[in-house]
């Protein structure tokens, strides 16, 4: 059985909306964490490390970070895949942007959004405004991430471009509203904002 | 034939050690990249998105992030037991520890680099100080990140360590200094550095 350590409205929702699309059981247990303003409070019952969200328990395993639980999700269920497996031709594309999101999405905005300097040769992310030009270069001439197949990356990154803009975190574009507005009215998406 | 395109004393140096645990037939193509001091451009030979290092080329398959290319690798050439494969119960702790490097330990420095606090509950890091905690918590039911076998992750982390180790953004920890010697007496690390 898979449980998945949620709290709604973070970052923990896409992997809500992942196991949706993949239409495999779970339950997910509600958990508090720190917050920006100083409250809640950590859960014990949480197995991240830090005790934030998501953290996800199947079958005794434990897996923490929202892109390595994307990718055990996709490598192990396969009956509606959402991702290349091992061996397929754009298993390198689709690790290599399961990575970008943490390692250089995230940091790259959330840095700007709070004023911190870029320094270039020392962060291993790249400007905000680089990683916009990027993201819409490669959005631009493709339905989905990995071309014409909706995949996994497009709930980590597309739910991701999806509430930056929505925060303005990230500045919206013709190109991102319509990725955006097609990611967003999959019936999955809506399953999301219910739990 | 696979390509690197690395330049020395960087984050892509790793990936020679790496390709020498693996035993796997790898070229290094060596790219300009911007730098601190504001000398040097991105390289138009270099396939990563913003002309960082490393990213590699596997007969035309393009692999960028460290991350990424670590797990990329350790699948592709598995016989070298250099990662759990899918499958194995050690997969979903290697997969976390992979990610939790670009995405944890990563930003968790360069905030301290910067001397700004971790913005708790919007980021998705944590202080530096909370990282090596737990990171030592692990090690010390070591030897490896992942227990008694040594993997890819290792690499990451020693390096990383190895290249913060001797600056104030580094909390002091024996237990990590003893895991990054550890790793690095490895002989083909030493290959490594030859072949850089």
């Amino acid at each position: 059985m898979i449980t998945l350590y949620h709290s709604p409205m973070t970052r923990s929702g896409s992997i809500v909306w992942l196991l949706e699309e993949l239409g495999v059981p779970y339950e997910t247990r509600i958990v508090t964490f720190r917050k920006v303003d100083g409250t809640g409070a950590r859960d014990p019952a949480n197995p991240h490390p830090h005790g934030k969200v998501p953290a996800l328990t199947d079958d005794g395993e434990t897996l923490f970070e929202s892109s390595a639980i994307a990718l055990h999700l996709t490598d192990k269920y396969r009956d509606k895949p959402m991702g290349p497996a091992v061996g397929q031709p754009r298993r390198g594309e689709y690790l290599s942007w399961l990575a970008y999101r943490p390692g250089v999405m995230e940091p790259a905005l959330i840095s700007r959004a709070f004023g911190t300097k870029h320094v270039q040769g020392a962060m291993g992310w790249a400007p905000a405004d680089e990683v916009e030009e990027v993201l819409n270069a490669h959005l631009a001439s493709r339905e989905y991430f990995l071309g014409k197949d909706f995949s996994a990356l497009d709930i980590l990154l597309g739910g991701g471009i999806y509430f930056m803009m929505m925060q303005k975190m990230m500045a919206e574009t013709p190109v991102l509203k319509a990725y955006a507005a097609r990611i967003t009215a999959r019936p999955a998406f809506a399953k999301m904002m219910q739990r | 034939m696979i390509t690197l395109y690395h330049r020395p004393k960087t984050r892509s140096e790793r990936f020679l050690w790496l390709f020498e645990e693996l035993g796997a037939p790898y070229q290094i193509k060596e790219v300009n990249t911007r730098t601190r001091d504001g000398t040097g451009a991105v390289d138009p030979a270099n396939p990563h998105p913003h002309g960082k290092v490393p990213a590699i080329s596997d007969d035309g398959v393009i692999v960028f992030e460290s991350p990424a290319i670590a797990l990329y690798l350790t699948d592709k050439f598995p016989k070298a037991g250099l990662g759990p494969t899918v499958g194995d119960p050690k997969r979903g702790p290697y997969l976390s520890w992979l990610v939790y490097y670009g995405s944890v330990l990563e930003p968790a420095f360069m905030s301290k680099f910067m001397n700004v606090a971790v913005p708790v509950g919007t980021a998705g890091w944590v202080e530096i100080e909370q990282v090596i905690e737990f990171v030592a918590k692990t090690l010390s039911a070591g030897p490896y990140l992942l227990g008694e076998k040594f993997s890819a992750a290792d690499i990451l982390y020693s390096t990383t360590f190895a290249m913060f180790g001797p600056s104030p953004v580094m909390p002091k920890s024996p237990v990590i200094d003893a895991y990054v010697k550890r790793c690095t007496e490895r002989p083909a690390f030493a290959r490594a550095q030859g072949s850089a």
